[in-house]
């Protein structure tokens, strides 16, 4: 039984962008704001979140219909949990130092409310297919929206790329400061509400 | 495979079922003991209301 | 008038409380020494009851000092130094001192004024207080987990709107989360550490977030419907809270023990509150102010949160004890 008309691709596409979980629904901010200063930490965190909501996801949706409905938010928790388990172990194993160099975000995922939101709206309704379409649309949107943030960090911060020098100066050092991630989120939500303003704008004059 | 590995996995199913067991039963003993009837009034307003947000 | 009474009536425990853990650190284990303690990151000072002998103060071989868990790794004394009273004895260590432990410094027989005084072992320790105040402040403050950790900012954009809301919020967090932190101290030390089932801390600690969040629920639910009117909403957001989970992960990494997870749960609480507050209060008046259109809402909420982590970042040389 399904209940969403969209098609696989919409699904993965709609995620990305229309809602996206960073900088349209404003969900998970802590890692955003936090240890968004590289790329590569955007590309790690990215990635875990992606393998949790998909096989979350998967999860759920296999067992949705033996699932009480006054205990579904535990259910969620802990599925979420369990996977959180997986990939923590997986990354402390093979990639140690950007292990710790993420902190304890990793083992966070785990109170993220995008995840739990979208096993609630989406994946214990729907097939399995639709479900893995759809996480995999939220994690690679978290994923875009962390790139993006440790992108504009990493470029105007210290004038590099994934750990390449690619300006050769430092324009903003400011920005690669852990405590300018406020600034930085703040400014860049209110950058993307310019444009949309002022792009409605020249579509209606 | 390792029995010590064996033995950690399947201690680790058994200490997660004995803890969900013992605060399951807690949790069941507090709402019994604490529980209150739902006011009908309130459910009726709820259903009149209801899909006004 | 009747909540006073209360208070009062509970103030002789607090009194035998606090003096309980002053006591903690005061005794030294030789008739002679009057006091030690830790000075400066690499010093420690002991206070004699009279003045000692010169040559056998300055003697770095006289003594020798280890930290109580590992006996066997003895440090490293640069220098012995004499105060002009001839009471105070100041040791300077090669490396800075694990404060957090207490050390073991024993000397050989002490020399004052030509009298045999038989020798000595010295326990020093920070006061325990000390302890439990610095994870206090720490938590609170100077590691604010909104401000300096970037943790659980979901739930305080969401919350702190309105200064009541803020209030709410945060005493219906500080009570679940020293609930959570106590049974989780409780799990990880008696069941999971022995048992080496480590690796079930998040599952574990998830689920006694969700549990205490469900029994505080129940029960407020029948105990006190005003209070539960008022606060329930907030019990459902304690979950989406990324600090709800850290408490009690940061507790099971550094191996605290009760009174000092206490201290961490409620420092982490209150800490989110005062966060909530000050917050609040800005937003309040953010509401009249004149601020271009596409910053209104969250964006000027995120810019007015990072010049708070700037004044948090204040904090950061702070040490009472």
């Amino acid at each position: 039984m399904s209940t969403t008309t969209k098609s696989n691709t919409q699904l993965l596409v709609d995620g990305i962008l229309k809602e996206n979980p960073i900088f349209k629904l404003a969900l998970s901010m802590c890692p955003a704001v936090g240890i968004s200063t590289s790329v590569m930490n955007g590309i790690l965190l990215g990635t875990a979140v992606l393998f949790v909501q998909v096989f979350s996801g998967c999860t759920i949706s296999l067992v949705r219909n033996y699932i009480h409905p006054k205990i579904r938010i535990p259910t969620y928790t802990l599925t979420i949990a369990t996977w959180v388990t997986v990939i923590d172990l997986v990354l402390a194993a093979y990639v140690p130092g950007a292990y710790k160099a993420m902190g304890m975000f990793v083992r966070l995922i785990v109170a993220f409310a995008i995840i739990t939101m979208r096993l609630e709206m989406f994946a214990s309704r729907e097939p399995l297919t639709k479900s893995f379409w759809d996480g995999l649309g939220m994690g690679l949107g978290f994923m875009v929206g962390m790139v993006t943030l440790g992108v504009v960090r990493e470029l105007l911060g210290s004038g590099e790329l994934l750990g390449y020098d690619v300006l050769g100066f430092k324009p903003l050092l400011f920005f690669v400061l852990p405590s300018a991630g406020f600034f930085v989120v703040g400014l860049m939500m209110g950058f993307f509400n310019w444009i949309e303003v002022a792009y409605n704008r020249r579509k209606e004059g | 495979m390792d029995p010590v590995l064996i033995k950690i996995a399947l201690g680790g199913v058994a200490t997660l079922a004995c803890i969900g067991l013992f605060f399951g039963i807690g949790l069941a003993m507090a709402a019994h003991k604490f529980h209150v009837e739902p006011d009908p009034k309130v459910e009726e307003v709820l259903h009149t209301l209801a899909g006004a947000q | 008038m009747n909540g006073m009474n209360g208070l009062r009536r509970y103030q002789w425990l607090m009194g035998i409380l606090l003096v309980a853990l002053f006591l903690t650190g005061c005794e030294t284990g030789h008739d002679f020494v009057k006091k030690t303690e830790f000075k400066d990151a690499d010093k420690i000072v002991v206070i004699f009851a009279g003045p000692v002998d010169n040559a056998w103060a300055t003697d770095v071989s006289n003594f020798s000092v280890y930290e109580e868990p590992d006996p066997d790794i003895r440090l490293n004394i640069k220098e012995a130094a004499l105060g002009p009273d001839k009471t105070t004895l100041t040791l300077n260590f090669e490396a800075p001192l694990n404060q957090g432990e207490a050390h073991i410094l024993s000397t050989t027989n002490i020399v004052s004024e030509g009298q045999d005084l038989g020798a000595a072992t010295l326990t020093v320790k920070k006061l325990y207080f000390g302890i439990l105040m610095t994870i206090f402040l720490g938590a609170a403050l100077i590691q604010n987990f909104v401000f300096t950790k970037y943790l659980g900012l979901c739930v305080f954009f969401g919350t702190s709107q309105k200064r009541s809301t803020a209030i709410g919020m945060g005493i219906v967090f500080t009570t679940v989360m020293v609930f959570a932190g106590m049974m989780a101290w409780a799990l990880y030390q008696f069941v999971l550490k022995p048992y080496q089932l480590t690796y079930l801390n998040i599952v574990v600690f998830i689920g006694l977030v969700s549990l205490s969040v469900q029994g505080v629920d129940t029960i407020l639910r029948k105990v006190n419907p005003a209070l539960f009117k008022a606060f329930g909403v907030y019990l459902v957001l304690v979950i989406a809270n990324c600090i709800a989970i850290a408490v009690p992960l940061m507790l099971a990494d550094n191996e605290y023990n009760a009174w000092e997870s206490l201290m961490l749960a409620l420092g982490a609480g209150l800490g989110f509150m005062l966060a909530l507050f000050l917050m609040a209060c800005v937003r309040e008046r953010l509401e009249l102010a004149k601020i271009p259109p596409s910053f209104r809402g969250l964006p000027i909420a995120f810019v007015t949160a990072g010049l708070f982590a700037l004044a948090f970042l204040g904090f950061s040389g702070l040490s009472i004890y």
